[in-house]
């Protein structure tokens, strides 16, 4: 071996050392997430379980609305997961909105919601949200899904997560105990979650024909429709995905050969 | 530089407007006759490839501005409603989001090879100049674009770069409050963030056309790195290289296209996905990725100012590279030695990225710190004291005959 590849082979290694402390570092500190098999992650064929999506809309509007706000969504929108014209006027109808000022008085009433509507935050504003929640205002679930190293997954780790620490465990918690209004959760960074379980088997009560509601059932339901909630546009965007890569893996396979034509014609070789 | 093919149009009014504005016998010069030599490999279509991604960024970004509202209340929502509401909103969001990512990867291609094929030495030093202003600007348009979601990396991002001016003698203070527009990063600073943003492609456009301009007065390097010595060593940009560029076009908008509509977050951080709040600071403000060697530059150095000398002296001395190296080969093909620091060189800003996106602390200060004294020990010591001492390879007679040699 002459210096030349001695010096090459030092640089690789060391190369290969930082990036292997890498990803070394990024193991140790969280938790994995339970693998979930979620068909919109597929990369061929993805698409939101509407099923789910529609029980998960059930489950964010009877256990979670209350405190978290879906600001984004509107209710017309929700033809996305297979909810009909008439079932998005009737959701709609179903909750209550501000409305628009009065013609003659300039009174602003409350009215019926209308599809084209938002769903209306529990609460008026950030300070009445935190007045109800010991001071943190409960994140708005528009985007939790995108907003989340691990996703969908990682909102369903957290769902299923709530247990009672180990001895070892609550070593890691900042001060070696759950404070008041806490609740250990491991796949929280910090472990420590001010949001109460939020569900228990058979919360919700699902139509008929339906799954039973376990934990886990409404975990995966509602990681479902809020992974829909954040990016409504995903099935759209992998279908018209695939076809554009196949057509530019042809074009590109074409393309290649005429240069290589060219270049016989041009240059000889 | 001399074309083998005059341009001689039959067209009447093309040879009218070209009487009184040659536009079209530059344009012929520039993508038709343009001479190239004969030996270019691929990696001289990066130079294409990147004005292509200057094009889609500003094609992209035009549109989004139709939409998009610069203001801290409801940037974010704006945003939100490109990528639900408008038609293929989502689309040119994607596009343009990760479009500046693979801009910056062509654009660290780009100058890598002109690092290893010394394209940065005479007659060239005024092009490779140019060229870093390109990238000076690109660095700050990206910046002032990723604030503009108003996300929480956005407004943290903004307020930690930002406040690296602060360090800057007598003036830093008065200098952070006139890049705010007030005493902290808000709707002023969102207002002109959007402003320059716009306005910086188009410089960019500009310089780009200067560069291109001052690469047509010497001609184009090649990987042996010797001049040009008549025709038999050339050969017209059109139609080999149109049909390489195409190729390797496609090529790009493959991957780039693949990553769009199958992984459009991975190169972005979840956390600006969460609205702007002043109040809640990230557990880690982490610059976008290509910023993350400048960043672990500026995060090795333990004072404030001299870190922001430090990074910003690693990109300044590359403007000094034409006259730090010395030596008269062009080519790392006939250096032996310095083909291989080029290399440590490559592992070495690889390294300073992957310190660059982790917490500054225990080993990766002390990795950071190494890789970092490397960094400016490769320009500032080795490549002179190299263009003294380093015995090269003999050179060939000439391209025709290095490229009938390889073929024979």
């Amino acid at each position: 071996m002459n210096n030349k590849n001695i010096l090459a082979g030092i640089a690789l290694i060391a190369g290969v050392a930082v990036s292997s402390m890498a990803f070394a570092a990024t193991n140790g500190e969280k938790p994995v997430h339970p693998k979930q098999g979620w068909p919109h992650e597929k990369v061929i064929g993805a698409h939101y379980d509407r099923q789910a999506a529609q029980r998960g809309f059930q489950i964010y509007r009877e256990a979670c609305h209350s405190c978290h706000s879906l600001n984004f969504v509107s209710f017309r929108q929700l033809e996305g997961i297979g909810f009909s014209e008439p079932e998005i006027k009737a959701i709609a109808a179903s909750f209550t909105v501000m409305g628009e000022p009065d013609m003659e008085t300039g009174d602003v009433k409350e009215r019926p919601g209308q599809p084209f509507d938002y769903i209306p935050s529990t609460f008026a504003n950030p300070e009445a949200a935190a007045a109800s929640n010991n001071g943190a205002i409960p994140p708005d679930l528009s985007l939790m899904v995108k907003a989340r190293p691990g996703g969908a997954s990682y909102l369903y780790s957290i769902l299923t997560g709530y247990r009672e620490p180990t001895a070892e465990e609550l070593k890691h918690v900042p001060g070696g105990k759950i404070p008041d209004g806490g609740h250990f959760n491991p796949y929280k960074a910090g472990h420590v979650i001010a949001m109460p379980p939020p569900l228990m088997d058979g919360l919700i009560t699902y139509t008929e024909g339906q799954p039973p509601a376990t934990v886990e059932q409404m975990a995966y339901d509602v990681s479902t429709f809020l992974a829909w909630a954040a990016e409504p546009k995903l099935e759209q965007r992998k279908s018209m995905g695939f076809v554009v890569v196949v057509f530019l893996l042809i074009l590109t396979g074409l393309l290649f050969w005429s240069y290589k034509r060219i270049s016989k014609q041009v240059l000889g070789h | 530089m001399h074309s083998t093919r005059p341009f001689e149009p039959k067209n009447g009014f093309v040879k009218w407007f070209d009487r009184q504005l040659p536009l079209f016998s530059v344009l012929h010069g520039a993508l038709v006759s343009y001479p190239t030599p004969k030996n270019l490999n691929y990696w001289w279509s990066f130079g294409s490839l990147a004005a292509l991604m200057l094009g889609v960024q500003i094609i992209t970004g035009i549109i989004l501005a139709m939409h998009y509202t610069p203001h801290t209340a409801m940037a974010f929502a704006s945003v939100e409603h490109i990528m639900r509401d408008v038609n293929y909103g989502w689309l040119l969001r994607y596009v343009h989001a990760n479009g500046a990512s693979f801009f910056f990867i062509v654009v660290y291609i780009h100058i890598f090879r002109g690092l290893y094929y010394g394209s940065y030495k005479a007659p060239r030093e005024l092009l490779w100049m140019l060229g870093l202003v390109i990238y000076l600007l690109m660095m700050a348009t990206a910046f002032m674009g990723y604030v503009l979601p108003w996300g929480q990396m956005s407004f943290w991002g903004a307020t930690v770069i930002t406040n690296l001016f602060s360090a800057i003698p007598f003036i830093g203070t008065d200098l952070v409050t006139l890049l705010w527009g007030g005493f902290s990063v808000d709707n002023p600073t969102l207002n002109r963030f959007f402003s320059l943003h716009f306005l910086l492609p188009f410089v960019i456009a500009g310089v780009a056309i200067l560069h291109i301009w001052a690469l047509h007065i010497p001609g184009s390097n090649n990987p042996l790195g010797i001049d040009v010595k008549g025709p038999q060593d050339q050969i017209d940009f059109h139609p080999y290289h149109t049909a390489k560029d195409a190729f390797m076009v496609s090529l790009l908008l493959l991957v780039f296209f693949a990553m769009v509509f199958f992984a459009p977050n991975t190169l972005g951080h979840p956390d600006n996905y969460i609205q702007a709040d002043p109040l809640v600071t990230p557990a880690h403000i982490v610059p976008e990725w290509y910023y993350l060697p400048f960043y672990a530059i500026l995060r090795s150095i333990p004072d404030k100012l001299l870190g922001v000398v430090a990074m910003f002296a690693a990109i300044l001395i590359l403007f000094a590279l034409p006259w730090l190296d010395r030596c008269k080969v062009r080519s790392g093909t006939f250096r032996p030695i310095f083909k291989q620091f080029y290399w440590l060189l490559v592992i070495d800003v690889i390294v300073l990225g992957v310190v660059g996106a982790k917490p500054a602390e225990g080993v990766w200060l002390i990795v950071g710190r190494i890789a970092t004294a490397y960094y400016f020990f490769h320009f500032l010591i080795l490549l002179p004291i190299l263009s003294k001492v380093e015995k090269t390879r003999p050179l060939p007679e000439s391209i025709s005959q290095a490229v009938l040699a390889k073929h024979a």
